[in-house]
């Protein structure tokens, strides 16, 4: 069972997913300087509408087997302890304790 | 294609890549050098602005870019770039779960042993008075404005 964070995380990606489009055609428009100034305002305006969770900033890659927010190894998607664990249980193909 | 061969040349003096010789700390450093050198059927001459202009004008008709000489803000960047919501609901392996499964198929009505034991245990707690509090309707009869700082 995945923890409240890591659901919020996922409302966000629904979120974002959901949105994309929209939020890049009214960005589009707010941004173009070509265009007059009262459209892109009330493009702006329209931006503004939207909800906190269809940003991508919201978004936040946390560890897929513990939820940990801080310290993850991104090629694996682990956080440094899942990782270490995974990788001597020898779950992780291709990693192995360094020893020389 | 007018018969014009623009040369831009940049580049630093020779000069500066020698250790510079000692200078009084009141003396202003060389102005950088830039070249721009415009052949012009052999002969050397000024280029009115209006011809570079139309140059450049041409020349992104000839590779198909945009002509934009003052850089206005098209806005084109965010059309352009790719859409990042599929990738992001890929971030998290998908898990079977019970509830799940039961709302993808509302005549299944699957038994979730955990989730029996978990309300269970709930009431098991509320019958001994151990539940979780009651939150309050009126503002000032919650608990975290009572609290002592």
């Amino acid at each position: 069972m995945p923890n409240i964070r890591v659901l919020r995380d996922l409302k966000a990606r629904r979120g974002v997913a959901a949105n994309e489009i929209s939020r890049r055609a009214y960005l589009y428009v707010a941004r173009n300087q070509a265009l007059p100034a009262q459209v892109r305002y009330q493009a702006q305006l329209q931006l503004n509408t939207f909800g906190r969770y269809t940003r991508p900033t919201t978004v936040k890659n946390r560890c897929t087997e513990s939820g940990r927010g801080r310290g993850i190894i991104s090629e694996f998607g682990l956080c440094r302890f899942q990782f270490r664990q995974k990788a001597l249980a020898g779950e992780l193909p291709g990693v192995h304790k360094a020893s020389w | 294609m007018p018969n014009i061969c623009v040369c831009l040349c940049l580049g630093f003096r020779l000069e500066s890549l020698k250790p510079e010789p000692e200078r009084d700390s009141q003396q202003k450093p060389p102005p950088p050098s830039i070249y721009l050198v415009v052949h012009l059927r052999g002969k050397m001459a000024s280029v009115a602005p209006s011809r570079l202009a139309a140059l450049t004008r041409l020349r992104c008709s000839v590779f198909g870019t945009s002509y934009n000489p003052t850089s206005q803000r098209t806005g084109a960047k965010y059309l352009r770039r790719r859409l990042q919501g599929p990738s992001m609901l890929k971030y998290y392996p998908l898990e079977a779960s019970f509830a799940a499964l039961n709302r993808a198929n509302p005549e299944w009505k699957l038994i979730d042993q955990d989730e029996q034991q978990r309300l269970q245990d709930i009431e098991d707690r509320k019958k001994r008075g151990k539940g979780t509090p009651k939150k309050s309707t009126a503002k000032g009869d919650s608990r975290r404005t009572q609290r002592k700082r």
